[in-house]
């Protein structure tokens, strides 16, 4: 799971497996947010999109808990 | 199993070392001493590696924002562990000015003159989706190392 907000407004929704906004690839065998319009929050007002994406700019964030809960010894 | 109080001594050497770092030696027949040289760097991976071959790391090309070799996960990387499980002190953020291609994996390298790579691991979920203008951030606590079953 990971914790999508909006830069402007903090306003996110929590995004993982068979949320709306997240397509399975059969390839790859991941998760992946595809859809950003279909992230389940509300911009306030004042939030603008980016003038070259126009895509309200958002952060992608690991929560406590949310990363690798058991990271493991590397070579 | 271990003793989760000697398993939380070495891993407080290593992880809980600040910026002065320092070394282990061991006696006679215990195998090579290795230094411990902080600060710790996280590493994105645009194809995860395993426990004992290393991941793909991301770009500037393609995760433009991010700096091979990682970002610092501070003086610090973490406090002492509780019952041989330890979480990283200190977010790290990246500020993609262009479309990024998937990050499934990330990894945590010393930073010696050869760096060596610490600890390796999935994310729960690929990081996929992040454009220009958007950041990818591992807040405090978000990184776990749990030497437990280790």
């Amino acid at each position: 799971m990971i914790h999508v907000s909006c830069q402007n407004c903090h306003a996110y929704d929590v995004v993982g497996p068979g949320h709306p906004a997240v397509t399975y690839s059969a390839e790859t065998g991941q998760h992946l947010l595809t859809d950003r319009s279909a992230l389940r929050h509300s911009h306030s007002g004042d939030c603008e999109p980016h003038p070259e994406t126009g895509h309200y700019p958002l952060h992608f964030e690991f929560m406590a808990g949310m990363a690798p809960a058991d990271l493991t010894g590397g070579s | 199993m271990t003793d989760s109080g000697r398993v939380n001594s070495l891993l407080q050497a290593v992880f809980s070392a600040t910026a002065t770092g320092g070394s282990l030696t061991p006696g006679t027949g215990g195998g090579s001493g290795f230094a411990v040289s902080p600060p710790y760097h996280l590493r994105l991976m645009t194809t995860a590696g395993s426990n004992t071959s290393n991941g793909t790391e991301a770009t500037g090309v393609n995760c433009p924002g991010y700096t091979a070799l990682g970002s610092t996960l501070g003086t610090q990387f973490c406090a002492a562990p509780v019952a041989a499980v330890q979480s990283n002190a200190n977010a790290v953020t990246w500020n993609a000015t262009g479309t990024w291609t998937t990050v499934p994996g990330i990894e945590v390298w010393d930073t010696a003159a050869t760096p060596l790579r610490w600890l390796q691991g999935t994310v729960t979920s690929p990081i996929s989706g992040v454009v220009n203008g958007d950041s990818v951030i591992f807040a405090a606590g978000a990184i776990s190392a749990n030497a437990q079953s280790w």
